[in-house]
């Protein structure tokens, strides 16, 4: 799985994310000073987990707010009941990049 | 001593998230969810939804199949509670069986309200609530054209945006001058009504149904109060809700015109019954007067929190409603109940497709609602749980980041949750 970089470290505050436009999309969340990348759609509905509200170490769906493990993609509350997956995050300097699942 | 035993009528969003907010807190008796629908729980949501507009498959489940019995929750779908026998302490099932209980929670939901002209159950007339309906309905709507929607509120306005992406002819009729306007008010309202005018839907108001014209079993036309009639391929009628209370009788609880009165735990007017969701009759800090909140989130965490309460470990159940409803591409999104006495403040850039509208209470947002702006949703719910003081200037303008306004007051969310 190629790296690719996702952003500088001040283009997201705290509480920010975005999304890259990779199949699957993947969000990248900053929490505490931290950055997280996980898949982008919500394993129960299909919305953008780049557009719902961070909390500590959580993400909560925009839509239907299931709410999920920044770490470990775990679902943690219902009406979400499958994982999704995470991305490994490396912080070089100013550069934030991912370890994407395909190619933009 | 015998072993505890929960049962639990309804395999609902209320039913289910009951079971398993018990097996969470470590609840050891015995948990059985009865349901006369024989499909593994479901999710009532996409049946108005992605269920019909011919690309998704099946249900979708609440819960994986293997969970059930991963959590030891025993179902008995396709089964009927007929009688609650207080005496014996035992439910009764339309097949004969009895079961053991000591905790009952109805979370038997609501069932649709049906016109009484005749015709009303012809073969084409859709009542929408449960699977069969959907699947029914999906297969008229296969044949096409055209649609009548009687009733323009969430479900019917969802069901006339589904058929107008599946290029089908829809009217809807409303017997209410201005669609949604006692739920959402009037700037907001108009916002929707545009979104499905801007769609090629017919909107018919201040019109209800006199009669349908049929041949056989087949209804062919509906003829309004208006004298207007209009060819009808397929009805589908989606005039409000009755609460499902039959079985107040035999387990003598106190009902309501909204359903099961309970108080803030969920507990009926006897102390070991509960009723969550829809079927019951609340007196919610959201609400001007006690009521039913008919949304799935609603039922859902209204569920949570009488699981918890019967499992030892009382929840008071106090959110803000939160709903949604999918029209076309956007997201309408409900956090809280407007009233008619709020400052309406509409951000600036307002159209059918993206907006954002809140609701000022003292000075405070007491409800917000968006169409394809989740990502503030998301924040305007804090900021309606945080009580937080707003300035309606501040609000209107589209640039303003909400988790700014919300940021200074995290401690008093934290005091209030408390609370």
């Amino acid at each position: 799985m190629p790296w690719i970089r996702a952003c500088s470290v001040d283009e997201l505050d705290d509480g920010d994310a975005l999304q890259i436009p990779t199949n699957p999309p993947v969000a990248v969340f900053r929490a505490d000073g931290e950055f997280f990348a996980l898949d982008d759609t919500c394993s129960h509905g299909q919305s953008s987990l780049a557009d719902g509200y961070v909390e500590g170490d959580q993400v909560e769906c925009a839509w239907h707010m299931a709410k999920f493990d920044l770490r470990t993609g775990a679902a943690l509350t219902l009406p979400a009941t499958k994982p999704v997956c995470t991305y490994r995050v490396k912080v070089d300097g100013d550069d934030v990049s991912v370890e994407v699942p395909d190619r933009v | 001593m015998r072993r505890s035993s929960c049962v639990i009528v309804g395999a609902s969003a209320a039913g289910i998230s009951a079971a398993v907010a018990m097996r969470r807190l470590d609840y050891r008796g015995r948990i059985t969810v009865v349901d006369a629908d024989p499909n593994p729980p479901y999710e009532r949501p996409p049946l108005s939804k992605s269920l019909l507009d011919g690309t998704a498959g099946g249900l979708v489940p609440i819960l994986p199949w293997s969970t059930y019995d991963d959590l030891e929750i025993d179902l008995r779908l396709g089964e009927r509670v007929t009688a609650i026998d207080l005496g014996a302490l035992q439910v009764r099932l339309g097949g004969g069986d009895r079961l053991d209980v000591d905790r009952l929670v109805l979370a038997t939901g609501v069932t649709a309200r049906r016109l009484t002209v005749p015709h009303a159950d012809a073969d084409n007339v859709v009542n929408l609530r449960d699977a069969a309906d959907a699947w029914r309905l999906n297969s008229l709507l296969t044949r096409g054209g055209p649609l009548v929607v009687i009733g323009a509120g969430f479900i019917g306005l969802e069901l006339a945006a589904v058929a107008r992406q599946r290029g089908i002819d829809v009217t809807v009729v409303e017997a209410q001058p201005h669609p949604l306007a006692h739920v959402v008010g009037s700037e907001v309202a108009s916002l929707v009504v545009d979104l499905h005018h801007g769609h090629g839907v017919r909107l018919i108001t201040g019109a209800t149904v006199e009669r349908f014209v049929a041949t056989g079993t087949t209804v062919e036309q509906v003829v309004l109060s208006t004298g207007r009639r209009i060819d009808a391929a397929t009805v589908v009628v989606g005039v409000g809700v009755e609460p499902r209370t039959e079985l107040a009788a035999s387990a003598r609880v106190d009902v309501d015109r909204w359903g099961f009165p309970v108080n803030e735990f969920g507990q009926t007017s006897r102390a070991w019954i509960f009723a969550a969701g829809d079927v019951a009759s609340q007196a919610h800090p959201h609400l001007p007067a006690r009521g039913r909140l008919e949304h799935w989130d609603v039922a859902q965490r209204h569920g949570e929190a009488v699981g918890s309460t019967v499992a030892g470990e009382p929840v008071r159940y106090r959110e803000a409603p939160y709903a949604w409803s999918d029209q076309y591409t956007g997201t309408l999104q409900i956090v809280g109940r407007p009233r008619g006495t709020d400052q309406v403040v509409l951000r600036r850039g307002a159209t059918p497709e993206r907006f954002l509208a809140f609701w000022l209470r003292d000075g405070r947002v007491g409800a917000v609602a968006g169409m394809d702006a989740s990502r503030e949703i998301g924040v305007a719910r804090r900021m309606v749980a945080a009580n937080v003081l707003v300035d309606s200037d501040v609000l209107a303008d589209a640039a303003t980041d909400l988790r700014g306004l919300l940021k200074p007051r995290r401690t008093r969310t934290t005091e209030q949750l408390a609370g």
